[in-house]
């Protein structure tokens, strides 16, 4: 099933069941506000604080030490790169993030970052590590939390990579920046 | 609205294809605007912060998959387009693949093509990889092709002075690939081409086989205008300039039709020892076969974590070993099955699904030459000495002796089992031939039935030419500038950043 059929049936649910979240509104935009504030006190420039913590939760719950600033840093490299996209596929990020956040509702348990970590292992193992059916989409955050845990420097150094600045090939005498393109630093609009 | 802007051609896309023409026609004399939906990115810019550079560089922030999202289609988004992401690699294309292509009604003389080449790799330094810039991975590999009987190939690449740093796939922060945004770019600048970018063109208005204008609008403030020229060259690359068809109304039952892929996923070998291939290029080995092709393509951190198959901490577990890992990738030609469309969603909630969408599955043979492939990539590092090799295979166990690779059938039924499925090779879907019913373009590169637009990039391939495509696009983007300006091309180039090099290097003798 394509991924726009899923957010068109998706719709359609939210259309049919509507009368019975429709009353809750008020309330889930007041919620979804506070998060976003919430989100923002803490340093975040696009994820509310339920998604930053379901990244944090994730994370914790499939990679293995922390990095330097704890699981935290993961939701902020993730919050660092969805703030430079610029797409109209971006909206569809955040709606994968909120269904990771709320899949385990479809089996009446409390939302990912609220699952004790054990639970939350099983949960993502069983449901949200598979290429195929309706967790598909949601199984792809993974590459979201990976890449942010993997950009943080203590994360890559104890892995053993080792930057350029700390190989031979990085010395500053081979690893000028060429200067041709400077002609179009002065010319080029935009 | 802005006022109208005016130009002499104007050139939809900086990448490939649209940056070799901006070039030829600036040279020749042409007033040449280049309209560019990315941003224009230094070398000085460029970082090795991963995440934020794929953010910067690449479409949809490198998220761009089919309308299953079980395949990511990757695509430059930046003045240089996909070349800025490039490894570099350059193949000519094959032979066979250029009658086909004649076959379909879209003739590339020998001679012609054979000149363009010669001018695009003299530009571009194009030459084979110097061995002390490989990884040290690379001679496991090469020892492993060897030891089951296949002969490895090393590339040739458009680099000059590269330092090896391995980070070829977010840009050269050295400024020592030879992507467009180093070369043709500048090169065109010098001869007065303006480029515009952070602007899409968001429609081309036409009437009577005529363009009229192309709608532009900035990406940063939403500020729309209007470019008219004389004549137009769309070059925005594979899915997108099918999408500007699209979107414009231009031939809408056959744009975005017989879109192609060199389709991949990637194999990782696990080695006894510390094999560090991320200290070198990143491509250094491979081998090709008409059914599929082996790349090596070793990553930073981030692109490995992203490649690396395997769920949980069985994947933090293979990360660990991070310096241990060699890696093989895939590379599938596919039929040209895919397409390109606008669906429901655009038509109905334009604000969310203000995009065109990608189908495509891979047919049954397609499925049959990955296996092939994966088993010869599996084989090759168990030859070399890889203790397991983790196979982009959901659910499939790590492969330690040579009779696993039976298993592979089990495990690899259809582009679902793949795990890191994916094309940074689109074509197709603006398919050039001289069919007026079947294809878009004619073989002069003009939009069947229209008389001032053009197309230069990888969407006028009727199908996948099999090997890396770059070369192949600017070569071909030679031929268009050609009979666009009608123009005679120099027999050499005396521009740019390795023309200027040979001739320091003559001056200092
Ligand atoms: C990660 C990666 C690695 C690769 N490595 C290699 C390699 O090593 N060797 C090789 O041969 N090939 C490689 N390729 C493929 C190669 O880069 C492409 O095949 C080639 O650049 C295609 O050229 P093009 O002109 O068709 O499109 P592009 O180079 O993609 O250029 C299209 C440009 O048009 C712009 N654009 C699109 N639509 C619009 C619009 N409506 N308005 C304004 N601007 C628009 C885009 O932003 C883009 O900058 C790689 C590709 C990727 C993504
Ligand atoms: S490997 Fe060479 S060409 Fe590639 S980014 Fe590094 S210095 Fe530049």
């Amino acid at each position: 099933m394509s991924l726009n059929t899923r957010v068109g049936l998706l719709l359609l649910a939210l259309l049919v069941s509507s009368p019975v979240w429709l009353p809750l509104l008020p309330f889930v935009l007041f919620w979804l506000s506070r998060e976003r504030r919430l989100g923002r006190a803490e340093g975040f420039r696009t994820l509310p604080r339920f998604l930053a913590r379901s990244i944090e939760g994730y994370a914790e719950a499939t990679l293995g030490t922390p990095p330097a600033g704890g699981f935290a840093t993961v939701a902020r490299n993730v919050d660092g790169y969805l703030v430079r996209v610029r797409s109209p596929r971006h909206w569809r990020t955040t709606m994968m993030l909120a269904l990771l956040e709320f899949s385990p509702w479809t089996r009446l348990q409390p939302r990912l970052s609220r699952l004790p970590l054990a639970a939350r292992r099983r949960w993502i193992a069983e449901r949200l590590s598979t290429t195929r059916g309706l967790f598909a989409v949601p199984s792809l955050v993974r590459q979201l939390v990976r890449m942010g845990y993997y950009a943080d420097p203590s994360v890559g150094r104890s892995c053993g990579f080792r930057p350029m600045r700390e190989r031979v090939r990085g010395l500053p005498s081979r690893a000028r920046t060429a200067t041709y393109a400077a002609l179009a630093r002065r010319k080029v609009a935009g | 609205m802005s006022a109208d802007r005016r130009t002499e051609i104007a050139v939809v896309g900086s990448g490939a294809g649209g940056s070799v023409v901006a070039y030829h026609l600036a040279a020749a004399g042409r007033a040449v605007t280049v309209i560019e939906r990315g941003p224009f990115v230094r070398a000085s810019e460029m970082t090795h912060d991963e995440p934020a550079m794929i953010a910067r560089l690449y479409k949809d922030g490198g998220a761009q998959t089919n309308n299953e999202a079980d395949m990511f289609v990757l695509q430059g988004n930046c003045v240089g387009g996909s070349t800025v992401l490039t490894n570099a690699v350059c193949f000519r294309m094959p032979e066979d693949v250029r009658q086909s292509f004649g076959a379909h009604g879209f003739a590339l003389p020998p001679d012609r093509l054979a000149a363009a080449y010669r001018r695009v790799e003299s530009v571009l330094n194009v030459s084979l990889l110097p061995e002390d810039l490989h990884n040290p991975a690379t001679r496991r590999l090469e020892n492993g092709f060897r030891a089951i009987g296949r002969e490895p190939g090393r590339f040739q690449k458009a680099m000059l002075h590269c330092v090896g740093c391995g980070f070829c796939n977010i840009g050269c922060r050295y400024g020592r690939k030879m992507d467009a945004a180093q070369t043709w770019i500048p090169m065109a600048m010098a001869h007065g081409a303006r480029i515009d970018a952070g602007i899409e063109v968001r429609r081309i208005e036409h009437s009577r086989g005529r363009v009229r204008g192309l709608r532009c609008r900035e990406v940063a403030t939403g500020k729309e205008f209007v470019l008219r020229a004389e004549r137009y060259v769309l070059a925005g690359g594979a899915i997108n300039t099918p999408e500007l068809l699209l979107r414009s109304g231009i031939h809408p039952s056959r744009a975005g039709k017989r879109t192609s892929f060199n389709a991949g996923a990637v194999a990782f070998g696990e080695f006894p020892e510390e094999v560090d291939g991320f200290d070198g290029d990143q491509m250094c080995v491979h081998y090709i076969e008409p059914r599929f092709g082996l790349e090596q393509i070793q990553n930073p951190p981030v692109s490995m974590a992203l490649t690396l198959p395997g769920w949980g901490t069985d994947h933090a577990e293979r990360m660990a070993n991070y310096r241990r890992l060699a890696a093989l990738g895939v590379l599938v030609p596919t039929r040209p099955t895919g397409e390109v469309f606008l669906g429901v969603g655009h038509r109905l909630l334009k604000r969310f699904f203000d995009h065109s969408d990608i189908r495509f599955r891979m047919g049954a043979d397609e499925v049959a030459a990955f296996r092939d492939g994966l088993a010869t990539a599996a084989a090759a590092m168990l030859a070399g000495g890889a203790t397991r090799v983790f196979l982009p295979l959901a659910g499939v166990p790590p492969v330690t002796r040579f009779a696993d690779l039976d298993e592979l059938p089990r495990f690899l039924r259809d582009q679902k089992d793949l795990v890191g499925f994916g094309s940074s090779h689109p074509q197709g879907g603006a398919a050039a031939g001289n069919d007026a019913r079947r294809d878009v373009v004619d073989p002069e590169f003009r939009v069947h039935g229209f008389e001032n637009l053009f197309v230069s990039d990888a969407s006028l391939f009727p199908h996948s030419i099999r090997v890396n495509p770059m070369l192949s696009v600017m070569a071909v983007a030679d031929c268009a500038a050609e009979v666009i300006g009608g123009i005679s091309m120099p027999d050499a180039i005396a521009d740019g950043p390795v023309a200027n090099a040979r001739r320091a290097a003559v001056a200092a003798q």
